[in-house]
């Protein structure tokens, strides 16, 4: 009796301090719902910490940069499969599909990510703090990551580079895996149009010191074609299996380690037929991904925590496509291999002082049939950053990183940001912080000729030599150097300067959170590539060069609440406005010109024709819902995501978008999920996706048209 | 050998889409807009255009007539004039619109001597992922006829196509491209576009 009450009081403890919580768990886009039961509410309540934007665990509201967290049970509720899927549906987040040869920065190779309107090279992607590799055209394939071992995903917004060093210029993303001390087992089944299967286990096991988890997951599908009437589908068939383990053993209570494996192995078949349909092409192609990643952390004393980090990722696309009189029609054999070692120590030098410090060796060999040889790369990099409480309303937090490396000019990332607490309900966060990336690997060493009867051939900067053009130009392969190709040299690093200013506000009441946040990035030396000489053919040969400089600036809004008690709800909108300085300096002179239409004679352009860089959507809006019946333990949960139109190809050589031929339509995707849960053990979830039958194979091939899935999950205590 | 030369008029081959030309003055410049479909080999043979008559000139040996004043192959535009010619031509490439270009400059009309040609590629962009030519809007080609005429152009569109016309894209491989064109031709032989 007295244990049934002392229950029920903590019960009532904890559901005050949930309520109290609950505009920080909406303002990060977790699920809200009464069903929750109590060790679900444990978690969140300590969940609610961030670790991406500092390098250590710090109170979201605390945290001074833009940053927003999307949970497991977020995800779940959603029917999400794969990390795509969870991040097309967040605030100012674009899932771009890239289509196009691989050899020049397009790539067949997936869905890619746009943050405050930077293109996917740009923004960092770590799994449990490591950075991702396998990169295809600059693209990492975000459908290469299942999410049923994601314990939450955390974003951080703006030039992170002085924490993370290299492509951390847009944002980072930071893919965080169940790491909990619990006894769990968990099994899900999905089944949905385009013969979908996906299966998911994992298990959490305390053993003594230990804590085990195991994961595996399966996931084939047909494929689907967006145009019937051609012979190539839009997306082909895959089969993608991934497993994950990942021990804790502590050795005291200072001392633990935590040893994480992955495995990822996923294979697309391709089939199709080229020239008038007589000539039939198959093949497949197959990515593997295997990280070891031993991670010791020891506590010295209150003051002083250290980490020490091993992580070795290997990389390998291999993409064979033979045609039916056996000879290749395409092939791509890609090795990356990296390896790094990182320590780092968290030291509170005074109460109102933290300070993070860290070093770290990287190493990185790459190898594919588009090189001339096997290329190696070394960096070396040390970092510090202190949060200085200057009183208890104002935190200023400095950062500053330096990498020094084997191919490329070496960088200085600052970093100042600030945080100013108004009063309890509002704050105003305020930073600046430089971004770099480096140049990839192609744009260092590739040295291609593409096989077709028009071929272009292209050079890394390091690969190419003038010395070479003129031995071609006196054997007659090429016709004509161009001035540019005495101007290619050592490329410098991309660099962005980031500035953002928000405003949150809380309501104590609980019922509404909005937050504001401005942002402009000024983006340079970036790199293109660029012709240098002149095949006799009247082709190009092509090099890598910094040229360009650009900008990306725009306003993000979110709006999140409580109707009644049975729905939250939230709102998200972003306004983005890019372009290239030079162009804007141009338009204002009246020297750029344009077409109205495809047709039509050239006219000159005005400032008001300008609609930014290619592939940036002015409007971008999502509103999701959830309405919860919590008596009968079910929900149902829609989400509308818009993005509006955005400019696609230049028809006109000006370099953007002006007449309606260059753009690509808006739409709207709009996913439904409806869920039941039986015994607190099984859930039932049906999923309509894309409801409004948006298709665009073109610009959006990777939004199929309306499809289906029904999953069953399955989640018990292994005591 | 100007027998050989045949003047082909532009069905079929040439499709004359618009134009705006008043027959009652003769000296008024004409002013229209036709298709020239093109070869996409480099090594294929240039395709030859005829201002004054608004035709392309077919026959043997063409090239060494001073029937044409503008000849095309896949990007590589060439002029009627220069050691290599038997033409009085030349070009001239201003950043303007058509509209914008009332005269023809008096002199600087480049020719074609070797492998030194008049025009480069100072009118299109090349995009290796979809392969596509793009001519850049603002680009007015000043011609200098073969017989010392006056003619404005502007290249408006390079469509890459089968045999048969239709447009073609990656990974097929273009046989033909097809030029849009506009163009402005003075009769009188004056400098004067207007």
């Amino acid at each position: 009796m007295i244990s049934h009450l002392c229950g029920v009081n903590i019960k009532n403890i904890l559901i005050c301090l949930f309520g109290f919580l609950t505009p920080l768990v909406l303002m990060s886009q977790g699920a809200y719902s009464d069903t929750l039961i109590l060790d679900e509410m444990l978690n969140m309540v300590a969940e609610e910490t961030v670790i991406t934007a500092t390098r250590a665990d710090r109170s979201l509201s605390n945290v001074t940069v833009p940053t927003s967290i999307i949970k497991d049970k977020t995800i779940q509720n959603a029917g999400m499969v794969k990390l795509s899927d969870v991040l097309q549906e967040q605030s100012g987040i674009v899932v771009t599909a890239s289509a196009g040869s691989s050899a020049i920065g397009g790539g067949v190779f997936g869905n890619g990510v746009q943050i405050q309107g930077m293109n996917p090279d740009y923004t960092l992607i770590m799994l449990d703090g490591e950075p991702i590799t396998g990169r295809q055209g600059g693209v990492l394939d975000l459908t290469r990551f299942a999410v049923g071992n994601i314990q939450k995903v955390e974003i951080v917004k703006g030039p992170s580079s002085s924490l993370y060093g290299s492509e951390a210029m847009g944002g980072v993303i930071n893919i965080l895996t169940d790491q909990r001390r619990q006894n769990l087992t968990k099994l899900s089944l999905r089944y949905g149009s385009f013969q979908t299967w996906d299966f998911f286990g994992s298990i959490n096991k305390e053993l003594g010191r230990s804590s085990l988890y195991a994961f595996g997951h399966y996931n084939r599908s047909n494929g689907y074609d967006l145009t019937p009437e051609t012979n190539i589908k839009t997306i082909d068939p895959h089969k993608d299996v991934a497993f994950q383990i990942k021990w804790t053993y502590r050795f005291s209570e200072r001392t633990r380690l935590v040893w994480s494996n992955r495995f990822f192995n996923g294979i697309q078949t391709s089939l199709f037929s080229i020239n008038n349909e007589t000539l039939t092409i198959n093949g497949n192609g197959a990515t593997t991904d295997l990280n070891i990643n031993p991670v010791v952390y020891h506590r010295w004393n209150d003051k002083i925590n250290s980490t020490l980090r091993l992580y070795g990722s290997l990389y390998r696309y291999d993409q064979s496509l033979l045609q039916e009189d056996g000879g290749t029609y395409y092939a791509d054999d890609f090795i990356h291999q990296y390896y790094r070692l990182e320590q780092q120590n968290d030291w509170e030098i005074k109460k109102n002082i933290q300070l993070v410090v860290g070093a770290g060796y990287n190493h990185q060999i790459v190898e594919t049939n588009r090189y001339n040889k096997i290329q190696n790369q070394h960096i070396s990099y040390a970092f510090s950053q202190a949060e200085i409480k200057v009183n208890k309303n104002l935190t200023v937090v400095p950062g500053l990183r330096y990498d020094v490396n084997s191919d490329y000019a070496s960088r200085l990332s600052p970093k100042l940001s600030a945080q100013y607490k108004i009063n309890q309900k509002s704050r105003i966060n305020a930073s600046y912080g430089g971004g770099f990336k480096a140049p990839d690997f192609r744009q260092l060493y590739l040295s291609y000729a593409n096989p077709a009867a028009q071929g272009y051939r292209i050079f890394g900067a390091n690969e190419f030599s003038v010395s070479a053009m003129e031995k071609e130009l006196a054997n007659g392969t090429i016709s004509r150097i161009l001035p540019e190709a005495y101007n290619i040299t050592t490329l410098l690093p991309e660099i962005s300067h980031g500035f953002n200013l928000g405003y949150h506000y809380q309501a104590s009441a609980q019922v509404w959170t909005w937050e504001i946040n401005l942002f402009y990035n000024d983006i340079q030396n970036l790199i293109n590539y660029l012709p240098v000489a002149v095949q006799p053919n009247s082709t190009y040969v092509f090099s890598y060069k910094n040229t360009k400089r650009a900008f990306t600036s725009g306003i993000e809004c979110n709006v999140s609440g409580l109707i009644g008690k049975k729905i939250t709800w939230n709102a998200g909108y972003q306004f983005l406005f890019t372009g290239e300085q030079a162009t804007v300096k141009s338009l204002m002179e009246d020297k750029v010109f344009g077409r109205k239409s495809p047709t039509g004679s050239a006219e000159i352009m005005s400032l008001r024709d300008y609609t930014g860089l290619l592939g940036r959507s002015p409007h971008m809006a999502n509103v999701k819902c959830e309405y919860t019946f919590p008596k009968q333990n079910f929900s149902i949960n829609a989400r509308a995501i818009y993005r509006g139109r955005w400019g696609v190809v230049d028809l006109d050589g000006n370099g953007f978008a002006n007449m309606n031929e260059e753009f690509a339509t808006g739409f709207v995707n709009m996913n439904l999920t409806a869920q039941k849960t039986i015994k607190k053990i099984y859930t039932v979830q049906l999923n309509a996706l894309n409801v409004f039958n948006h298709k665009d194979e073109i610009n959006t091939p990777n939004v199929a048209g309306t499809h289906f899935m029904a999953t069953f999950i399955c989640q018990f205590s292994n005591l | 050998m100007f027998r050989n030369v045949l003047f082909v008029l532009l069905t079929g081959i040439l499709m004359v889409s618009v134009s705006s030309c008043d027959k009652e003055e003769d000296s008024k410049p004409v002013d229209a807009t036709v298709e020239i479909s093109v070869s996409s080999n480099p090594a294929g043979e240039f395709t030859y255009f005829n201002f004054e008559k608004k035709a392309l000139v077919t026959g043997t040996d063409v090239m060494n007539s001073s029937e044409w004043d503008f000849g095309l192959k896949l990007v590589s535009f060439i002029v009627n004039g220069g050691t290599d010619r038997v033409g009085k031509g030349g070009v001239i490439i201003l950043d303007n619109t058509m509209d914008g270009v009332k005269t023809a400059p008096e002199s600087g009309y480049k020719t074609d001597n070797g492998a030194d040609t008049a025009i480069k590629d100072e009118w299109y962009t090349y995009n290796p992922v979809a392969r596509t030519f793009t001519p850049k809007a603002g680009k007015v080609f000043v011609f200098k006829t073969a017989k010392e005429k006056y003619a404005k152009m502007e290249v408006i569109k390079a469509d890459p196509t089968d045999d048969n016309g239709v447009i073609v894209t990656p990974p097929v491989i273009p046989t033909k491209i097809r030029y849009t064109i506009r163009y402005v031709f003075q009769p009188d032989g004056s400098r004067n576009f207007e």
